[in-house]
């Protein structure tokens, strides 16, 4: 720590031994830590536990709850491709050339951020519920979206849609042309150029995109609520079943599906922390030229 | 130097794609529901968003987004700082967890806070002792909004922190600046279009959070209901046209709050 | 391989990058555009390479017309100014990579390739780095291997984008002497841009001054510092002096001065205001009375007029100019 520090820290004065500013604020950092992050973790595990391990067991492997996973798997295999290939092609248009709106359309891309879960669900509703707009056309068809699986992926879709763009559009800005130039000077096709040099460089970024979305999309809760028939074994995903145990006052069974999730999350944690630590090396390299 | 290239192919594509995408998905649906606004008279409109019921959701949403995009604002200051400037046991650990309420599922997230916030829980007892409640509060809806949206003001402060030179703080302390003076003059101008940008991003998150605010908010109409568990209401009694209002409401005093906050970010980068 | 520019205008939204350059290099010559930053040089090299369009005018290769070829088409080898390797791949792949963007008809095998690859390593001394990445290299060893990754494909032309310019003055002053010498052994028609006119002086067969997106002046070193087509190039080209003479002012530069510590006729008084050692020469600052700006003179370091001398004293000065300048005829 160097002396400016110090002096921001109100501590210019002491010398050695206890810069307090600074010890405050740390043990202060801590507290906020175990107080809002450590706590509700504990207590997923700690409820989830409290009747042993043959409970915990019989609430993940009932046959609901596998329903729900494997829904929750589809609408995460689904919506995760989808928008990695419209991440690349977003941040591709956005990043190589300079035109006309290129911020609205920025602004576009984050725009489900900031729109509620809730609403997200609800225009689906609009459109393909029963009295929406398409409703009639597709009920003559016996094609059923909202209240079935096709509107749960379709409302995970519209969450997670910013989420790879987000992150490739920085990190392809920094990075420039050059190399996609130099690639093309010296021979490579368009293909080529994107596959040997663009693909690589960007890989990094897209598997921190892909760890943030695939989190979202098997987290989402408020806009697949909206959309989903909430029918056990049908079109719960994982989430929603962890709602109904615990409206079951079934709080063990709950925080036993519960802890499946966290552990999920603390795995994406591991992921994202990984893929961001090579993200950081690729962009001080970028800078650095 | 990032002129347009003209040897770059796949613009008209990646353009197309994305336009068509961001249409299909995005755009036309959005647009749907102001489309569907419009069946509602204007009468009819007004009607429904002051109700009571409405108006009591639509100031405890808002608040409660307030009050935890405001308290975010001091924790998340505080996290970003000791994270970029000091180096401490369990850095590490702690800078990585952040992001626990974005890779939580919220339902996740609603039930741990509830457990641990309710009357009998492990922290929610001593608020008893006290003679107050903490879940089923508007102070529990607070608290789970500030749980999920603790990243955003940590995570757009971290990077500005750590590109503000240390000699900056230097040059100002040699020419006699007191630490206050610094954080004052030095610091807080730097910090504070990003520190807005944290602040609007939780707020906006805020406002339409669901998963996590049901379990704990206790929704008592009137009283503990959010404005986005009111559409779901209005849904379950296929009451599409309140739902619609409702969402519109919603999403026009949001973009409204975001523009003001956008200009105002502006304003401050503008000096 | 000769390279034809006719009539090429380029402008980004309202300004005039290049206008009207016309301009034909011959075929295994060395050239250097050379002008201040801004001046469209690096644009012109852009558009000779095909990675910007003109928006008028044609550039030829040995009377073929190529502007509407494809940049892959072109055939040119391009350096950038800060390489632009491809970083996720070893010197050997970067180096390969052209030759494994072939067509798969034309391309070669992988033996043919990896011989071809070393060959070219080692005529930039560079073959025992061929397993490393480019962020392990050093800023010269980076510049051989675009170098070599350019001259892989076996390109009509070698452009070059501030080639040194990323460099440090040591590591630079070696590899314009290396190009230089490979330049002699290759003989490929050669291009490269630079502000700094003592490089393009050192390496340059012939130098193109460019400013504000017009060409001032086309010759070989000698003579676009010994007759400056113009204002500009003259300061461009070298440190100037300038003296005003009852309204008439007269470009010098520092070493065309004689300098003497006794009154001699056209020689003008000067009080010495600062004397500095440089290794062969010795540049004394000069200041006359009337004139704002000081005069530098470089001289000899054993030049006798130097034995003794120091700050304050007064030295008489008369500018020397081997040839007569043409500012002093239209009195500039």
């Amino acid at each position: 720590m160097n002396t400016a520090t110090l002096a921001a820290a109100g501590v210019s004065r002491t010398r050695r031994g206890a810069p307090w500013g600074r010890r405050l604020l740390i043990l202060a950092a801590w507290l906020v830590f175990v107080l809002f992050l450590l706590l509700p973790l504990l207590i997923v595990i700690n409820e989830a536990l409290k009747q042993g391990f043959g409970t915990f067991f019989a609430a993940i492997l009932e046959p609901d709850a596998v329903a729900a996973l494997k829904l929750t798997l589809i609408a995460v295999g689904i919506s995760v491709p989808l928008n990695l290939v419209f991440g690349v092609a977003a941040a591709w248009c956005v990043s190589k050339y300079e035109f006309r709106g290129k911020s609205i359309l920025v602004t576009l891309i984050d725009l489900p951020f900031s729109v509620s879960p809730v609403i997200a669900g609800l225009i689906y509703v609009l459109l393909f519920g029963a009295q929406g707009w398409f409703g009639p056309w597709l009920m003559d068809r016996d094609i059923q979206i909202v209240f079935a699986v096709p509107g749960i992926v379709l409302a995970t879709l519209f969450v997670t849609v910013p989420f790879v763009a987000r992150e490739l559009i920085p990190l392809m800005q920094e990075q420039g042309t050059q190399e996609e130039e130099a690639a093309r000077l010296l021979g490579a096709s368009g293909w080529q150029m994107f596959w040997h040099v663009t693909l690589p460089n960007i890989r990094w970024g897209l598997i921190y995109g892909v760890v943030l979305c695939t989190a979202r999309a098997m987290g989402e809760f408020g806009a697949v609520s909206v959309v989903s028939g909430h029918i056990r074994g049908l079109t719960n995903t994982l989430p929603l079943h962890v709602e109904i145990l615990y409206n079951e006052y079934n709080h063990v069974a709950a925080f036993s599906v519960a802890s499946l999730l966290l552990a999920l999350a603390l795995l994406i944690l591991l992921l994202k922390q990984w893929s961001e630590a090579r993200i950081n090396r690729l962009k001080a390299a970028a800078a650095q030229e | 130097m990032s002129r347009p290239s003209p040897v770059i192919p796949g613009f008209g594509l990646t353009l197309g794609y994305t336009l068509v995408y961001l249409s299909l998905l995005v755009l036309i649906p959005l647009g749907a529901l102001f489309i569907k606004s419009t069946e509602l008279t204007w009468e009819q409109f007004v009607a429904i968003v002051s109700a009571p019921r409405v108006l009591a959701a639509l100031k405890l949403s808002f608040g409660a987004a307030l009050a935890a995009a405001l308290l975010n604002g001091v924790i998340g200051t505080l996290l970003a700082w000791v994270l970029v400037r000091y180096r401490f046991p369990g850095r590490k650990v702690i800078e990585a967890m952040i992001d626990l309420p974005f890779a939580l599922p919220t339902a996740v997230a609603g039930i741990a806070l509830t457990a641990l916030y309710a009357p009998n829980g492990p922290i929610g007892q001593f608020a008893t002792e006290l003679g107050f409640k903490i879940a089923y509060s508007p102070l529990g809806i607070a608290l789970a909004l500030t749980f999920v949206t603790l990243p955003f003001v940590v995570r757009t402060l971290q990077p500005v922190l750590a590109d503000i030179p240390r000699e900056v703080e230097e040059a100002a302390t040699c020419l006699g600046a007191r630490p206050w003076q610094i954080a004052r003059h030095v610091l807080l101008p730097a910090l504070l279009p990003a520190w807005l940008t944290g602040f609007a991003l939780a707020f906006a998150r805020g406002v339409g959070e669901y998963g996590s605010v049901i379990f704990i908010a206790g929704n008592m109409p009137g009283k503990t209901e959010i404005l986005p568990l009111l559409i779901m209401v209005k849904l379950d009694q296929y009451d599409y046209a309140g739902a619609t209002a409702i969402g519109v409401l919603m999403l026009v005093v949001s973009f409204v709050l975001l523009l003001v906050i956008n200009l105002l970010q502006r304003r401050i980068a503008r000096g | 391989m000769s390279i034809e520019i006719r009539q090429v205008n380029k402008r980004f939204g309202t300004f005039q990058a290049l206008k009207d350059i016309d301009l034909t290099i011959e075929s295994g010559e060395l050239v250097a555009l050379l002008g201040p930053s801004g001046c469209g040089k690096t644009t012109l090299l852009r558009i000779i390479a095909g990675l910007e369009a003109p928006d008028t005018g044609r550039i030829a290769f040995h009377g073929e017309d190529v502007s509407s070829r494809e940049v892959r088409e072109r055939n040119v080898g391009f350096v950038f100014q800060h390489y632009a390797l491809f970083r996720h791949m070893t010197v050997f792949d970067n180096v390969a990579f052209g030759l494994r963007m072939k067509p798969r008809r034309q391309r070669p095998s992988e033996a043919v390739i990896a011989e071809k690859v070393h060959e070219l390593l080692n005529l930039v001394q560079l073959d025992w780095i061929a397993d490393r990445y480019p962020e392990q290299l050093s800023g010269g060893q980076r510049q051989r291997i675009a170098l070599a990754r350019a001259l892989a494909v076996e390109p009509r032309v070698l452009l070059l984008d501030e080639p040194f310019g990323a460099l440090d003055a040591k590591v630079r002053k070696e590899l314009r002497r290396w190009l230089a010498r490979l330049h002699e052994e290759v003989h490929l028609t050669s291009v490269f841009v630079t502000h700094d006119q003592e490089e393009a002086m050192e390496v340059a067969d012939r130098i193109v001054v460019m400013n504000k997106g017009v060409i001032e002046q086309i010759g070989s070193p000698g003579e676009v510092y010994a007759n400056p087509a113009s204002d500009f190039v003259y300061h461009f080209l070298g440190d100037a002096n300038r003296l005003d003479l009852a309204g008439q002012a007269v470009l010098f530069r520092p070493h065309e001065i004689s300098l003497s510590r006794q009154a001699e006729t056209g020689h003008l008084p000067a009080e010495v205001r600062d004397i500095r050692p440089l290794g062969a020469l010795t540049r004394v600052t000069l200041k006359v009375s009337g004139q704002d700006d000081p005069i530098e003179a470089e001289v000899a370091k054993n030049h006798v007029t130097l034995a003794g001398l120091s700050r304050g004293e007064t030295l008489y000065f008369r500018p020397n100019a081997e040839q007569p300048e043409p500012w002093e005829e239209r009195g500039l």
